[in-house]
């Protein structure tokens, strides 16, 4: 009897670590967004890109670099693709 | 039992916003006014014959808000919008400019952007906006043929030599500026001349807004199905033009597909692909409207009624901080429901790794709720672009299974 009540208790005890460990682990996982055919596309462009001498890249670089507004400067951090430059954020939502 | 329980739970649960909220504020949108001298006819704004305007105390009260919530890094952004700006006088946004440096004591930099008509634009303006090194974009539909056709005075006189002549001013005085058009049914087998037009105007660049369903402006003549195929062809058209001549000015949705093109992940959450989207980020973008209401997301729902959201009135500016609002009911009401619609895009849009979940706003007006997908603004401003310089980049680089995107 006593036996059973100090297996049951161990066991509880692995169970609910086990679980823990696992809905930890998942948690911890970042979840990706599915790849799409779009995002597929634009992985085969970065990788041809990658791979392509710098003056394949330059035509479209320098189309972007274009500075006349200043404040550019982090158009390589991917992060700021879409907001690297105030003016356009402003731009980009509006409807005049 | 259980799931009386669970649905009691889940009603205290989703009361609250869960979601993130931005760690910095990228524009403060001012309302100085809500009149507009014109009075184009595909315009979204409701009360533009209002012709109150915004006190000092208000334009104050508004960038402490932004300051004390800690939103501010080194730069503060203003843009004076949402009406036409340029009805106050020079005075108003002295007076205006000394308020806000004033509050902002030397925290950080301030810069000040105007979005006009181009109409009222005269020495004095130049010389301001100069002595201010303000920003200043244009809305200009292309040329006369075009632009008369939608943009036109109280009394129904067309524009466009007014605001050509505002051109000539800001080129006398060698002030930078860009321009925004939009694009109607009108336009769409224009290609050329309003390719041309904008080639020749001297501009930094320019945006193509494709006439959307906003606002009191209910009906669009981009609403029919027929036309994606003729906005397609006018995409590619202005894309192969630009490609063929390597203007001086930038097409922004061409430069904004090519620059996601180049940088952007796919292999990200879908959280973290929607915190690139400042319209769907909390407080990324603050709106204030002459009165002092504040509102978040997208700046089109300023002055939108609706009481479920209360009117998209989120707070009051020298009532209300940052913290008080985020608590508030319609904005947790309205955060939740955007957040959802963005993760819905997450699921099935095609697009969402180089979007991040769409214009709340347009969702808002074209499907009826921020808890839905794709727009079309999607289609036409995002999409149709985005497969345009896709394209484009495959046949440069000869990547053969170009397969058309859908």
């Amino acid at each position: 009897m006593q036996f059973n009540a100090r297996h049951l208790r161990r066991s509880l005890f692995w169970r609910i670590t086990s679980l823990f460990l696992i809905c930890g682990t998942l948690l911890g996982l970042k979840v990706e967004a599915k790849p799409t055919s779009v995002s597929k596309r634009i992985e085969a462009v970065q990788k041809a890109l990658k791979g392509s001498p710098s003056s394949t890249n330059e035509p479209y670089l320098s189309r972007i670099q274009w500075g006349n507004w200043g404040n550019w400067a982090n158009w390589n951090n991917w992060n700021n693709w879409a907001n690297w430059n105030n003016w356009n954020n402003w731009g980009n939502w509006l409807n005049l | 039992m259980i799931l009386p329980l669970a649905r009691l739970a889940n009603s205290f649960v989703s009361e609250k916003y869960r979601g993130p909220v931005a760690s910095y504020l990228e524009l403060l949108i001012l309302q100085p006014t809500p009149f507009c001298n014109i009075n184009c006819d595909y315009c979204y704004l409701s009360n533009r014959s209002v012709r109150q305007t915004m006190s000092l105390e208000t334009i104050r009260e508004s960038v402490r808000m932004v300051l004390n919530a800690g939103l501010v890094g080194e730069r503060l952004s203003v843009v004076w919008h949402a009406g036409e700006p340029l009805v106050l006088s020079v005075d108003y946004y002295q007076e205006a400019f000394a308020a806000i440096e004033e509050v902002v004591d030397g925290k950080c930099e301030i810069s000040h952007s105007f979005q006009s008509n181009g109409i009222l634009i005269d020495d004095d303006w130049c010389a301001f906006i100069r002595k201010h090194s303000a920003r200043i974009g244009l809305s200009i539909d292309g040329p006369a043929f075009l632009h008369d056709l939608h943009r036109k005075t109280r009394t129904g006189k067309p524009t466009h030599a007014k605001v050509m002549r505002s051109v000539e001013k800001l080129k006398q005085h060698s002030i930078p500026f860009h321009a925004i058009a939009v694009i109607t049914a009108d336009a769409l087998d224009h290609a050329d001349a309003v390719f041309n037009f904008f080639q020749n105007l001297g501009i930094a660049e320019v945006g193509f807004n494709i006439e959307e369903l906003e606002g009191v402006h209910d009906s669009s003549s981009m609403s029919a199905e027929v036309n994606t195929d003729r906005i397609r062809k006018f995409w590619q058209r202005l894309y192969n033009l630009h490609e063929a001549s390597l203007p001086s000015f930038q097409i922004r949705e061409f430069r904004k597909a090519a620059a996601a093109v180049l940088f952007s992940q796919a292999r990200l959450s879908w959280q973290e692909i929607a915190m690139q989207n400042d319209q769907v980020l909390p407080f990324r973008i603050i709106s204030v409207d002459y009165q002092g209401h504040v509102s978040t997301f997208s700046p089109e729902l300023m002055g939108v009624h609706d009481t479920a959201y209360n009117d998209f009135k989120l707070g009051k500016v020298g009532e209300d901080d940052l913290y008080a609002i985020r608590e508030s009911k319609p904005f947790r009401k309205m955060a939740n429901a955007v957040m959802d619609g963005v993760r819905k895009c997450s699921r099935t849009c095609e697009y969402f790794s180089v979007c991040g979940g769409g214009g709340p706003s347009n969702k808002y007006f074209e499907n009826g709720s921020f808890n839905s997908t794709v727009t079309m603004y999607c289609r036409n401003s995002i999409q149709l672009p985005m497969q345009v310089v896709l394209t484009g980049f495959e046949n440069k680089l000869r990547i053969i299974d170009s397969a058309d995107i859908e």
